[in-house]
């Protein structure tokens, strides 16, 4: 066990690049918000900023930009942990060592854990800063610790859960950013939905109060101790700590079966499946989905998404907001999903030796990226379906009409953008666990970033300047994807809805040439793919 | 092993390698100063080769001679640092696109996915080369039929074993009929009767007018495989020819060496000591030692011609000979010989 976690845990925090841009991350974010923040003049609310305020700026700071890092890396360092050792066959070599599966998740885990931690360590002294102007308390800082460490906690063992029980890299990575982001996400979204029915205007404040940051801002607005009591956080802190043991046992326990599951992998002996596409990368890139070799994962995940779909309007009774809330689900769904696999797609291959031969063949980088792009957006239309019925269900209880065609074009820009990002990242990463790890953290960080900002333009008291709120929104594709379908549904009357609209059409053109821009250098990238 | 090569008659012979290039016809592969430098590592530094079509050509050295590297500049993978490297006269970086259909590349890994039947991987690089319908149908036949996997067409690639893979590849990288084989580490992997059978399997592509150039670390195969060699060490090239030119090379600066047995086994080697003691400080040999087996290893000086003083002497010395004839270099002589054992 010790050897497996000290070689994890050296190889995890060996490229010092990865480290430092971690770091710096952190450090950048927590900089702009404290800037933000007292140029703003938010903190000191009487127009003079008391030392006390500084203080809390720079452990604000601090506060949101740490959970976010941690829940935006720790799945895509975690999924590595085992499905990686499977892809490579180094899995078996493993367990014919004397170690026990237990201790063998063990190092797993804490090698994540430590290796998500370091940008702690090293941001600590930072932070520490607010002790010269105090206006936190040790006990504070300590609790904040603790929620930074039990979100670390469950990313590290969620992720690794998935791991266990997956397949291929990619199937790793989208269970685990599913467990580790999406549970909680949408069951903060269902909770509000469901029970504390905060879910009465639509629009802005709606969506706004609904993206992942304001979901952890409450956790840390509790640490803060504005207007909640800390002692809200203890639940959370064992919830989180049972999370993750439950998580380990489950892991360990499928790696006990492992040599059982080995067999049963691939397809089936003579059920060859039609060919449909003259290019054959798209062909062989339309495998896995319903009725063409899909495995019990990607069942699973249609399912899944499907079911999330049609489960808040089915809840509401087919309610207007209701329905658009649920084809939004489909969206994210399926952006994080063709994320997993966009950022596989050449990556793996690259992994197994079989780039450099569909290179040697006559097909050009260009057919062999389209081939790719095109199999995603197979996966992804698949996917949407149940989304595209529930719009059509909708009309017939009164949702206008308009809705679908501009949910399906701002989707369709937000699942260009990601598929990009991931065929981009994936047509240089050495590996496809670094890919998936790298794509996650630019989609989903731009994501928290912008979130991040509004957070940040919430607290300066920014919410009334319309023309910024729309700029920010906006930029986000997925979030494009709700406000386009929100005014396409409300109509877009009100001035600030056609702020949104323009401002949503604008960042959607800018999507697409970024889009286009990501796939052209892809395809340079393959062809001259020489380290 | 036989000092001729396995020349089928169709075959040309072998021509010594060119004094100006110019002047000679296309060659199946030509490397002009051809150089790569990988982030500060040197894998190829100036390389000069010449295959001609028609050829076997067996690429040795040591791990990390820069083998595969070469291999894949000639299958337009990765591209030179200097130099030009042609296929059939077509310049692989500026025009790749002619050399792909060329070429049939075999990497050193196996490349395969996983989730497909043998049938639809070679479907899938068969529409890769722009092969459809019959033709494609066909051709997968033949070569299914070719590298014996016909019973296995339906199986899943993930099934077979490490051999079985490797013919598939083979399978592979011959569907679109390509004039060149660039072969790296082929062998690797076959049982003994796949790799008689691998053998046969090349010199029927020989026939068939392919050039093949094969990597390999097995020397025995290469030299019944091949008919010219080049060995690598470090990037350079220190020797490309035809296999027999080498040996005789390497005779001649070696010496020859004759192989004596003296005494039946089992006599606990009485008499191979005693003949090695007849040899010691003669004038015309320059070294012996004990071969196994009751042989005994004579190397001769230079220009020593006449062996028959062996044969006398032993015969003299009363002891019974049983044995006595000069022995074939073997590659694996040439290849210690040429290289100095470097891991670059
Ligand atoms: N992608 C790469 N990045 C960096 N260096 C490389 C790369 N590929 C090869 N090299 C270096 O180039 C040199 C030649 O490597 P190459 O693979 O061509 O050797 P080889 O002759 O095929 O060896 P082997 O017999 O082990 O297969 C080696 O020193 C190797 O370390
Ligand atoms: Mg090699």
């Amino acid at each position: 066990m010790r050897a497996v976690l000290e070689r994890d845990f050296l190889v995890l925090t060996s490229a010092k690049k990865y480290v430092m841009l971690r770091t710096a991350v952190v450090a950048v974010m927590a900089i702009l918000a404290v800037a933000i923040l007292l140029t703003m003049g938010v903190v000191g609310s009487i127009g003079r900023t008391s030392p006390d305020d500084i203080g809390r700026a720079v452990f604000t700071g601090f506060a949101v930009a740490f959970p976010i890092l941690v829940l935006v890396v720790g799945p895509a360092l975690g999924s590595g942990a085992i499905a990686g050792e499977r892809a490579l066959d180094t899995l078996q070599l493993v367990l014919a060592a004397p170690v026990r599966p237990g201790a063998f998740v063990l190092a797993k885990f804490l090698s994540r854990l430590g290796a998500m931690l370091i940008p702690l360590v090293g941001g600590l002294p930072i932070a520490a800063i607010c002790f010269l102007y105090g206006g936190i308390s040790v006990s504070l800082f300590v609790t904040w610790m603790g929620l930074v460490l039990a979100l670390a906690s469950i990313a590290a063992a969620s992720s690794i859960l998935a791991s266990a029980y997956s397949r291929s890299m990619s199937g790793a990575i989208t269970l685990a950013y599913f467990l580790a982001v999406v549970v909680p996400l949408l069951e903060s979204w269902l909770s509000c939905w469901l029970l504390w029915d905060v879910y009465v205007g639509s629009g802005p404040s709606w969506i706004a109060s609904h993206t992942p940051v304001v979901a952890f801002g409450t956790i840390i607005e509790a640490v803060v101790g504005r207007g909640t009591t800390r002692s809200e956080v203890w639940p959370f802190f064992v919830a989180a700590g049972l999370g993750s043991i439950v998580a380990l046992a489950l892991a360990s326990a499928r790696l006990s079966r492992e040599a059982a599951s080995l067999a049963s992998a691939g397809p089936r002996r003579g059920r060859t499946v039609r060919t449909i596409f003259r290019n054959p990368v798209l062909d062989r890139a339309t495998l896995g989905v319903p009725f063409r070799r899909a495995g019990v994962g990607a069942w699973a995940t249609w399912l899944v998404i499907g079911g999330l779909t049609w489960l808040i309007p089915l809840v509401a009774d087919f309610d207007d907001d209701a329905i658009i809330a649920g084809m939004n689900i489909a969206t994210w769904g399926t952006a994080i999903v063709l994320l997993a696999r966009s950022s596989q797609a050449i990556s793996v291959e690259r992994q197994q030796g079989s780039l450099a031969l569909l290179c040697a063949t006559r097909l050009s980088a260009g057919e062999i990226l389209r081939g790719k792009l095109l199999g995603l957006v197979v996966h992804g239309a698949v996917l949407l379906v149940p989304a595209i019925a529930l719009a059509i269900v909708g009309s017939w209880h009164g949702v206008k009409s308009a809705c679908l065609p501009a949910w399906l074009a701002s989707t369709g820009v937000a699942l260009l953008l990601f598929s990009s990002i991931g065929l981009r990242v994936s047509s240089t990463s050495a590996t496809p666990g670094r890919a998936a790890g790298m794509s996650y953290a630019i989609a989903l960080g731009s994501l928290v970033a912008h979130g991040f900002a509004l957070l940040v333009a919430g607290m300066a008291g920014a919410w009334k300047s319309e023309d910024l709120m729309a700029a920010l929104v906006t930029m986000s594709p997925p979030v494009n994807v709700t406000m386009a379908s929100v005014s396409a549904q409300h109509g877009a009357s009100g001035g600030s809805e056609r702020q949104f609209l323009a401002w949503g059409l604008f960042w959607s053109v800018a999507h697409v040439i970024l889009s286009l821009g990501l796939l052209r250098s892809a395809a340079v990238k393959i062809q001259t793919d020489d380290e | 092993m036989t000092d001729t090569p396995q020349v089928p008659p169709q075959v040309p012979p072998q021509v010594p390698p060119p004094v100006a290039a110019a002047s000679l016809p296309v060659a199946a592969i030509q490397t002009i100063g051809l150089t790569k430098v990988y982030r500060g590592v040197v894998a190829l530094a100036d390389l000069d080769l010449r295959i001609e079509k028609g050829d076997a050509f067996g690429f040795i050295g040591p791990n990390g001679a820069g083998k595969s590297t070469t291999i894949k500049i000639l299958s337009t993978l990765v591209r030179p640092s200097g130099g030009r490297a042609e296929v059939c006269g077509v310049d692989v970086t500026q025009r790749p696109d002619a050399v792909k259909p060329l070429i049939g590349y075999m990497p050193d890994v196996l490349g395969i996915y996983d989730d497909m039947l043998v049938q639809e991987y070679l479907e899938f690089f068969a529409a890769a080369y722009r092969m459809r319908g019959l033709t494609r149908a066909k051709k997968i036949d033949e070569v299914l039929e070719l590298v014996d996997l016909t019973g296995k067409r339906m199986e899943p690639v993930k099934g077979l074993s490490r051999g079985m893979g490797q013919r598939l590849g083979l399978a592979r990288c011959l569907l679109h009929d390509p004039a060149v084989l660039l072969l790296d580490e082929p062998a690797a992997g076959l049982d003994p009767r796949a790799r008689i059978e691998f053998k046969e399997l090349i010199q029927e592509l020989r026939r068939q007018g392919k050039t093949i150039v094969i990597s390999s670390h097995i020397l025995s195969e290469i030299g019944e495989m091949c008919n010219t060699i080049g060995i690598i060490e470090r990037g350079k090239l220190l020797f490309s020819g035809p296999i027999t030119e080498a040996k005789r090379r390497l005779g001649q600066e070696q010496g020859r060496v004759v192989c004596v047995r003296v005494t039946e086994e089992g006599d606990d080697g009485r008499s191979t000591t005693a003949l090695l003691d007849l040899f010691r400080g003669h004038p015309d040999v320059a070294a012996q030692r004990e071969g196994g087996r009751g042989e005994v290893l004579i190397r001769l000086r230079d220009g020593v011609v006449d062996t028959s003083f062996l044969a006398r002497d032993v015969v003299r010395a009363g002891l019974h000979l049983i044995h006595l004839a000069e022995t074939e270099m073997s590659l694996e002589d040439v290849f210690m010989h040429v290289t100095k054992g470097q891991v670059a």
